[in-house]
């Protein structure tokens, strides 16, 4: 049979959009206070990101999955949003981290998560508000949503090899913020 | 999980919304669904129909009846004209949108008499539907064919406004220019808010999600061909267009006192050098006026009536602040102190460049006619960069040094595009298969 309609996928369109609401939503908020360190502005990006998903379902569209959907519209808001705030260009840091890539490992037993993680939990958030947007973004798409380095890099619109760089870079500079600090 | 995912699991825990803010917010969202619910977007087409119908046939009737004219009319017109009050912040797909745009907006057009309230009501309506644009774009509503829609709805409006300008030209052609340098700033306007909306916009990843990309384009058009269309004016144009400078600057500087509590020290310190600006330019233009032509001066008093309906739109447009730099609308004029430091800045740059390629000249092995062209051109370049100089020191003419700057970067531009040319051998033998596997001569 060919897909699912949205009645046998459980229910209305309303009753699946609102169950994407009720599963995701805590998880989108976190994101986005992670990336915009901003509470108030992340509620209402997440409602913004919402009211977008039920705006393109609304018009007809069958959304597939709705938890990448979601990051991705959440993605180019926050992108927005530090557009809007001009604190840091991410172009400028694209053109200065360049897009070399590296060999893909696998992170889970990297030395460098390993003495990240002997170090406080909070130290890290708090240093992780501190990174630059485009190392910050990969980090809590891995760390804080737990996201596979393959969704990652089908998110961001990018390969592995980039990201699995911009998580090793990111992880270096997270570790020099915390060390420095103490 | 790894180690970090597990260390970092506890904290990041404490990162949620409250219950009452996602309380709040689902119900925010439930108010989104059932307002733009498309199940009921048939059933809305033919409500918005009987609306419209109902509230053309009531104007129709109450314009024309006397008995509609006394209390009771009075009463009901109230009761009738806050839901058309509502109408006025509908966007396209909302209920009341036909109410504002075929209702209202054709009321106001019936009460203005005047060619010159025409143009202005036909740009003005023009803007709403730019504006319309951009808060569907905020919202995500904005879609390629609702896009389209209001392109080409900007565009009559636009057309009607030219239409009502050549009207006006035949009974008052200075009338008809004022009209006409209010229309173009407004665009202007609008094309700088567009463009800062579309550069700040990230790429969509909802499939026909429109960035207002046709309707930047079409502004853009329509700002061009009333640039072109420039009207003839009448000796006392001048005059008029004095009074109406005179006029908008009171406005201007009205506008900027009550908003004082609002703006920055910054913001305010912008506005006031561009309204100092424009008196410079206003005062400029008399001058020119009083020693030359009729029409002398003229053309700097149009581009100040210009600058200051555009700073009247910034000042009184929270969103168009919002949205763009006030040195995008109205750059800040340059006193002689910043031309100084400009031509400085270029001169020591351009400096650099004539060392850089004298090195380089110094160790080249290129033909002699090469160099010899290159040499001339160094000379040429310092020769101009002597101009400025000697003009910058002495306290001479600006402007002449303004235009030797212009000269010497036009002979860097040709400096730099032929530097290669110099690093070329003199002698560029072909090297063969066999030249490269035979071994070096010893000496």
């Amino acid at each position: 049979m060919a897909k699912e309609t949205s009645q046998e996928a459980g229910g209305t369109q309303e009753d699946r959009f609102l169950k994407a609401f009720d599963e995701y939503a805590d998880a989108l908020f976190r994101h986005a206070t992670m990336r915009l360190s901003d509470r108030e502005r992340a509620i209402e990006l997440v409602h913004d990101t919402f009211t977008k998903a039920w705006t393109y379902a609304n018009n007809g569209n069958l959304i597939e999955s709705y938890r990448p959907f979601l990051y991705k519209i959440l993605g180019n808001l926050i992108i927005d949003e530090y557009r809007r705030r001009r604190t840091e260009s991410l172009d400028s840091i694209l053109e200065e981290e360049g897009m070399d890539t590296g060999r893909f490992r696998d992170l889970q037993e990297g030395s460098l998560e390993e003495s990240l993680a002997a170090l406080d939990a909070k130290r890290i958030i708090e240093a992780m508000e501190k990174l630059p947007a485009i190392y910050k973004e990969t980090l809590v798409l891995r760390f804080v949503d737990g996201l596979g380095p393959k969704e990652i890099a089908t998110l961001i619109e990018e390969t592995e090899n980039v990201v699995s760089v911009r998580l090793n870079r990111g992880m270096s500079l997270l570790r020099e913020i915390v060390t420095k600090k103490e | 999980m790894g180690m970090l995912e597990k260390k970092l699991k506890s904290e990041l825990g404490k990162i949620h919304m409250r219950a009452s803010e996602r309380i709040f917010l689902r119900e925010r969202l439930l108010a989104y669904m059932e307002y733009h619910d498309r199940k009921n977007f048939h059933a809305s087409s033919a409500i918005q129909d009987r609306v419209v119908g109902f509230f053309a046939d009531f104007y129709a009737s109450y314009l024309n009846t006397s008995q509609a004219r006394g209390a009771f009319g009075v009463v009901a017109l109230l009761v009738v004209v806050s839901i058309p009050f509502s109408a006025e912040s509908s966007v396209p797909g909302d209920v009341l949108y036909p109410v504002k745009v075929r209702v209202n907006e054709e009321v106001r057009s019936g009460l203005t008499f005047s060619p010159y309230e025409k143009v202005a009501w036909e740009a003005k309506r023009a803007e709403r539907r730019i504006g319309e644009a951009r808060v569907l774009a905020k919202e995500g509503r904005l879609t390629n064919e609702v896009e389209a829609e209001l392109t080409e709805t900007m565009k009559g409006h636009v057309a009607d406004a030219q239409k009502e300008m050549a009207v006006l030209r035949e009974s008052d052609a200075d009338g008809a220019a004022i009209a006409q340098v209010a229309m173009e700033s407004a665009l202007e306007l609008q094309t700088a808010v567009l463009d800062t909306d579309i550069s700040t916009q990230a790429s969509s990843s909802v499939p026909g999600e429109s960035h207002m990309a046709t309707l930047a384009l079409a502004v853009r058009d329509v700002h061009a061909s009333l640039v072109v269309s420039e009207p003839e004016v009448s000796v006392s144009a001048y005059d008029r267009f004095t009074l109406k400078v005179a006029e908008s600057m009171k406005y201007a500087k009205e506008l900027e006192s009550s908003l004082l509590p609002t703006l920055t020290e910054g913001e305010s310190f912008e506005i006031n050098r561009r309204l100092s600006d424009i008196e410079n330019t206003v005062s400029a233009a008399h001058t020119l006026h009083a020693s030359s032509t009729t029409q002398g001066g003229l053309r700097d008093l149009k581009a100040a009536f210009s600058d200051i309906q555009k700073l009247i739109a910034f000042m009184s447009d929270i969103e168009v602040r919002r949205s763009v730099a006030i040195e995008k609308l109205v750059p800040k004029q340059l006193t002689d102190e910043d031309r100084k430091e400009i031509l400085w800045a270029a001169h020591a740059e351009l400096l650099g460049t004539v060392e850089l390629v004298s090195l380089r000249l110094a160790s080249s092995t290129a033909e002699q006619g090469v160099r010899d062209v290159q040499s001339t051109t160094i000379a040429q370049l310092q020769e101009q960069l002597d101009i400025v100089s000697r003009q910058l020191e002495e306290g001479g003419s600006l402007n002449e040094a303004e235009f030797a700057l212009n000269a010497a970067r036009v002979l860097s531009h040709t400096l730099l595009g032929s530097v290669d040319q110099i690093d070329a051998p003199v002698d560029e033998a072909p090297v063969s298969e066999e030249a490269t596997s035979t071994p070096p001569q010893a000496l």
